[in-house]
């Protein structure tokens, strides 16, 4: 599938500016990611046709739709537009709502109606009115609507932040399943970095209106020169694959790097691939192997680099085979362990969050 | 769609009935009512139909100066047929005549009344209507000089006037005697300027020409006479 | 006793008038109330004024100048007459162009408030999903706003039906051809006929007040509600 380019240099009336130029993969799920006010949302406007910028040029693949000469209207770009507010058409039931991009697209679509009922759960909702649905009902209708629509592209703006925790879970698993068939590449702007991690495959860091950095979502999380390290929630995802079910105790394991990670138990066939998110705030670091510890995941991992900011705590970047954890120890502790680069030691992994299947 | 042919039909319905032989006569409001009943006899005896249109006599008057299709015209007064006359050359071959005079009456008491400061009286606008002017000549006569303090109340029009003293608003009204009450007390004609009314023929034809002449004719005379008006000199 | 003939050809006419004028107002009211609906500039805020202006200005005020702009010796009478080879003035059309513009804010307001109501947020996702413009407004706003086009047509259509001033003075008040039912009851008052005056005011009145029951009974039946 063909990259989305993206050039913009747009100064808005209150003086912020919007100065971007790259490119994005055309495949799987591609995070904007960045704090509220750096442009997220007017970069995905654009992109979407609903804005237009001065001197703009967008183009996916070789078609153009910004450049000098003219722009491409919203509706013929052949792409779904997830709000974060879902924007239902109140005189339409769910299934017209579903049906209202089918009926317009000028091709067959990517994605077939029972497809998208099915992967969001919507089979019970089809002969529902909008203003009798649940807001994460509603905002899951709005997504199968938009993927319904898509023929290149879907554009989700942030379309789980008004929803609350039991309704996004919902939503997530829908949109995992949806990044899974890899029918269609998408572009998901978020501020939430757990949630970026459960979907994007890639990761385009925003702020203050430029890009900062992008690259794969495993790359750019345990990178410890990037931003993404130096938030609260840091954290590396690292992928393994299934290797035994233990139903006595009801978790799974995952062979990582030749190591093994216990997490709660899995349904996935042996041999399945999976990710897993591991905060560095919940990893802790021993000179010799711990003995008698209730910690059951405990690997053998070699220190990468070390960041010393000058703050009470370090961040340390651990390789795990050709992997890498992120681990975030006190100043005092590293100094009286006495780490170092290229110090060989024992990683202690308090939680580890599973992901979407990994690719 | 039922609703368009609903559109159709209530269109056809509209169109104007073949009005080209029907004599149209733009004729003041007030003279509106007695012009219809002298009309039956006209239509009965010529078999010729004559189309009425009241309204005031100056709105009347600015709709002929801008091309209303009247054939003729009934003033209420004799200053809107001068006016037209002169104002436009087609309307002169044919000067205006009188064909009534109006007698002015007061209703709701006995002339005397009008000297009774309590009691308030209904007249026509007199900036615009000849019996209003009429009937302000007649409250600024001497023997009723002590009713001066009187409350007055001005009706757009006589029939206005008239309706303020019929819905029991006022205790006294000064209107056309053509529209007064049984028992209302006649104004002697020489309290106030003559109140003439003329004719104009505003589109000259046999059956316009016709008509006006029977309007002057004995026998209509007395037909107006009866309606509470008296005949031209 | 009978409705006369003059009377039931008043009738007609005003159903005639009253329909053909909302008709007319629709298709003119529509685009405008729609453009207005999107305007925030001062232009805007103009012609909103202008359209408001018959609600201000006396109806017979509004009639003499239309009478005025409608004459035969006017570029707009002559006009007429070269294209139909009939007179304007005093004549259906002209009733048509008089009652046009005097409804004109009682159908362009109720459908500007509406129109403004739509979320923008609705059309723009109509567009994503690929809905032209006009496929928005036929697909969206005309669905959403149907109950307001309806107060529209009925309130374009009783004030027509109930309009005296403009009619009686572009109009000219010739049976058969301009007098409306309303100029008709005037005629009734105006000659003391009061029993005859109340019967065609109790046939309007009973007429009106079932258009606007059913209208406002209507208001409590919307099958959607507008979400904030």
């Amino acid at each position: 599938m063909s990259a989305l380019h993206i050039c913009l240099d747009h100064r808005a009336a209150d003086g912020f500016r919007l100065a971007v130029d790259f490119s994005l993969p055309g495949t799987g799920v591609t995070a904007l990611y960045g704090p509220s006010g750096s442009g997220k949302t007017t970069l995905l406007d654009c992109v979407a046709g609903l804005r237009t910028v001065r001197g703009g040029n967008i183009a996916l693949g070789e078609q153009h739709w910004q450049d000098a000469r003219r722009t491409l209207p919203a509706w013929q770009r052949g792409i779904g537009y997830v709000f974060q507010d879902a924007r239902l058409f109140p005189h339409l039931s769910v299934r017209d709502n579903l049906l209202y991009g089918v009926a317009r697209q000028p091709t067959g679509a990517p994605v077939q109606f029972d497809e998208a009922v099915a992967w969001l759960e919507l089979g019970d909702l089809l002969q529902r009115q909008p203003d009798t649905l649940s807001a994460g009902q509603r905002q899951r209708v709005a997504i199968g609507r938009a993927l319904l629509a898509a023929q290149r592209l879907v554009l989700l703006d942030e379309p789980l932040a008004n929803l609350d925790y039991e309704a996004t879970r919902q939503c997530l698993r829908g949109l995992k399943n949806i990044a899974g068939q890899h029918r269609l590449p998408m572009l998901y702007v978020s501020h939430d970095i757990e949630e970026v991690s459960e979907l994007a495959d890639h990761i385009a860091l925003l702020e203050g209106g430029n890009l900062v950095g992008q690259g794969s979502l495993i790359d750019m999380c345990s990178r410890i020169d990037s931003r993404l390290a130096h938030e609260e929630q840091a954290a590396a995802i690292v992928s393994g694959t299934v290797a035994r079910h233990d139903h006595a105790y009801g978790l799974s394991e995952l062979g990582v790097a030749g190591q093994t990670l216990w997490v709660n138990q899995l349904h996935e066939d042996i041999g399945s691939a999976r990710r897993v998110r591991i905060p560095a705030r919940d990893v802790s670091l021993c000179r010799a192997k711990p003995e008698g510890t209730s910690i059951l995941n405990v690997f053998r991992v070699t220190i990468a680099e070390i960041e010393d900011s000058g703050d009470a705590r370090l961040l340390l970047r651990l390789a795990l085979g050709d992997q890498f954890l992120l681990a975030r120890i006190t100043r005092k502790s590293a100094t009286e362990l006495r780490f170092a680069v290229g110090d060989e030691v024992f990683a202690q992994v308090k939680s580890a969050a599973l992901l979407m299947e990994a690719l | 769609m039922p609703l368009r042919h609903a559109l159709l039909c209530l269109l056809l319905l509209a169109t104007p009935c073949d009005a080209a032989q029907a004599l149209r006569v733009a004729v003041a409001a007030n003279f509106r009512a007695t012009l219809e009943s002298i009309n039956a006899v006209y239509e009965r005896e010529t078999g010729q139909r004559v189309v009425l249109s009241s309204a005031s006599t100056g709105v009347l008057a600015t709709q002929i100066l801008h091309g209303a299709p009247f054939d003729l015209f009934l003033s209420a007064d004799s200053d809107a047929p001068a006016r037209l006359a002169g104002a436009r050359a087609g309307l002169r071959e044919v000067p205006p005549a009188c064909y009534a005079v109006g007698r002015l009456a007061l209703a709701g008491g006995e002339l005397a009344a009008l000297a009774d400061p309590d009691n308030s009286v209904a007249l026509a606008n007199p900036d615009t209507a000849p019996y209003g002017r009429a009937a302000m000549a007649v409250l600024a006569r001497p023997e009723f000089a002590a009713g001066a303090a009187r409350k007055l109340v001005r009706g757009n029009n006589t029939v206005q006037a008239y309706q303020f003293f019929a819905g029991g608003a006022v205790d006294l009204a000064l209107v056309p005697l053509a529209i007064a009450p049984e028992g209302a007390a006649l104004v002697p004609a020489h309290w106030h300027a003559r109140l003439e009314q003329h004719a104009l023929l505003l589109h000259d034809s046999a059956a316009a020409r016709g008509y006006l002449n029977w309007l002057r004719s004995a026998r209509v005379r007395s037909l107006i006479t009866d309606a509470g008006y008296e005949p031209c000199p | 006793m009978p409705l006369s003939p003059a009377e039931l050809d008043a009738i007609a006419l005003t159903l005639a008038l009253a329909a053909v004028t909302t008709a007319l107002l629709l298709l003119l009211g529509t685009p405008l109330a729609w453009w207005l609906s999107r305007q925030r500039g001062s232009l805007g805020a103009f012609i909103e004024a202008l359209v408001a202006l018959p609600l201000i200005l006396p109806p017979t005020v509004l009639g003499f100048y239309l009478l005025l702009l409608l004459a035969p010796d006017t570029p707009v009478g002559r006009l007429w007459q070269q294209v139909t080879g009939t007179q304007l003035a005093f004549s259906f059309s002209a009733l048509v162009i008089g009652s046009v513009l005097y409804s004109l804010p009682f159908v362009v307001q109720p459908l500007q408030a509406a129109f403004t109501r739509v979320p923008a947020g609705l059309l723009q996702a109509a567009a994503t999903l690929g809905a032209n413009p006009a496929d928005q407004f036929r697909s969206i706003v005309l669905p959403l706003c149907r109950r307001s086009f309806l107060v529209a047509a009925s309130l374009g259509f009783a004030h027509t039906v109930g309009e005296f001033g403009v009619v009686l003075m572009i109009g000219g008040n010739i049976p058969g051809e301009t007098q409306v039912l309303s100029i008709a009851l005037y005629d009734h008052v105006e000659t003391l006929r009061f029993a005859e005056a109340h019967r065609l005011a109790a046939g309007l009145v009973i007429f009106s007040v079932a258009l606007l029951f059913a209208l406002y009974r209507g208001a409590g039946t919307t099958p959607w509600r507008l979400r904030a």
